[in-house]
């Protein structure tokens, strides 16, 4: 319950939004799904941004984007085809992954996802791998690379409207790989390989575990370019990655565990891109 | 504030407090089924119909509802008389305490109002936020795809 809770605008337009953000800077929050808020109980705030009349509930192809709207249900990016369709499906495995219940992802939002998840986000992982940029809205509009987005800490009553997502070039192959703990995602590796006669040119490699920003593994990125795309390789990558990916110890898992399960989800995500690409031959 | 609504098949206009959740709303109104759980989104006790999507009524404000058609399990059952699936939770033992079965029915609704023969898979995934302290949600999702045989068609 928002025990403080007065009133909720519904603007009609983005403008109107800002304009409502600006007056009332200070006990008002944006608001889609609205699932976050209603289960932190917040006794703060005062009035709310009902931001879902702002047609921003969309996903289209336009000169090689893929345009992902800020208000789209995460269930939406699971079961649209356009989403499966795209890298290889990492973004509708990603969005099913964000929750568990299907109750919850067909009520939040893909932009509440990225603004408001403090720790695990698959969603993240796939979209830093994917090099997406995410578009705000406020005073004038600019892109921001989902890395710098992720650290950024608010948006200066901007309003985040768009995922921008560019195209995958020729022979490029993404997969992730979660491992679960009692039902829960404990981590997640994501990785996005291009191949050129079967050597690697790009790889992007990034883990999602118990901080909001995905650690990117660059070390492991820099061994595989260059390297012939084969399962030795992918090994010792994996070995690789077992070493520099660096976890907390929490309640559901120790640091050590991390460390260790961390290497058979960057083997099998890298697998499944090798999977990907023989199939395409 | 001002709403207009739809709650099983009945149009309504209410004037409800801005933080007043759709749970909350519900049982104002005598919907019972709709059990008060986690208040987090977590149980699915109080899960409802939404503009054809199973929701949480508990993480959803009474004003988000606006404009909706809304379908709590008493509509259903005015509706369908409910034996199939009474008969077949009953015959899995299913149904322990009771508690869960009014929201695990209404995620049951909407997935078949989608898709009329769901797999095993797509069926626990429709039922994941759906918690059953009794039997684990095993006996739930083993009846339930029992009683879709005995129900097609008939909802």
């Amino acid at each position: 319950m928002l025990s403080n809770l007065k009133n909720v605008f519904r603007p009609k337009s983005i403008p109107q939004a800002l304009a409502l953000l600006e007056k009332n800077s200070g006990s008002i929050l944006i608001i889609a799904g609205g699932t976050k808020l209603l289960q932190t109980k917040n006794n703060i705030v005062q009035e709310l941004v009902d931001i879902t009349g702002l047609e921003l509930n969309y996903m289209n192809d336009e000169d090689g984007l893929t345009r992902i709207g800020a208000t789209t249900p995460l269930q939406k990016l699971v079961e649209s085809q356009k989403s499966k369709n795209l890298a290889n499906g990492i973004v509708s495995q990603a969005a099913q992954l964000s929750h568990r219940s299907k109750m919850i992802r067909n009520v939040s939002t893909l932009g509440g996802e990225l603004v408001t998840t403090s720790s695990l986000s698959t969603l993240y992982c796939a979209l830093l791998v994917l090099q997406a940029q995410v578009r705000i809205a406020g005073g004038e509009e600019f892109a921001l690379a989902m890395n710098i987005f992720l650290n950024k800490k608010n948006l200066g009553g901007g309003l985040l409207v768009e995922v921008i997502i560019p195209a995958m070039e020729p022979q490029t192959y993404a997969a992730l790989a979660p491992v679960f703990h009692t039902g829960k995602p404990l981590l997640c590796a994501c990785v996005r390989i291009s191949l050129s006669k079967r050597k690697c040119q790009i790889a992007k490699i990034a883990i999602t575990s118990t901080e909001r920003v995905p650690q990117r593994l660059h070390t492991i990125e820099e061994y595989l370019e260059g390297k012939p795309f084969t399962p030795a390789i992918i090994e010792t990558a994996a070995d690789k990655a077992a070493e520099q990916f660096i976890p907390i110890s929490d309640s559901l898992a120790s640091k050590e565990y991390r460390q260790e399960v961390s290497h058979s989800a960057v083997k099998k995500a890298l697998l499944k891109c090798l999977d990907h690409a023989e199939s395409a031959i | 504030m001002k709403i207009s609504l739809t709650i099983n098949n009945r149009k309504k206009t209410l004037d409800v407090p801005a933080n007043q959740t759709l749970m909350d709303l519900l049982r104002a109104q005598g919907l019972w089924s709709v059990k008060h759980g986690c208040e987090t989104g977590d149980c699915g006790n109080c899960t409802v119909i939404a503009g054809g999507l199973a929701v949480n009524s508990c993480i959803m404000l009474a004003v988000q509802a606006n404009g909706k058609a809304i379908t709590t399990f008493e509509g259903v059952r005015e509706k369908s008389g409910f034996s199939p699936v009474k008969e077949t939770l009953m015959d899995f033992g299913d149904s322990d305490c009771g508690f869960c079965i009014p929201g695990m029915l209404m995620s049951m609704k909407a997935l078949l109002d989608k898709i009329s023969d769901p797999t095993e898979e797509e069926l626990v995934d429709a039922l994941a936020g759906n918690l059953c302290r009794c039997t684990q949600s095993v006996k739930p999702v083993q009846a339930i795809l029992e009683a879709i045989k005995k129900i097609q068609g008939k909802w």
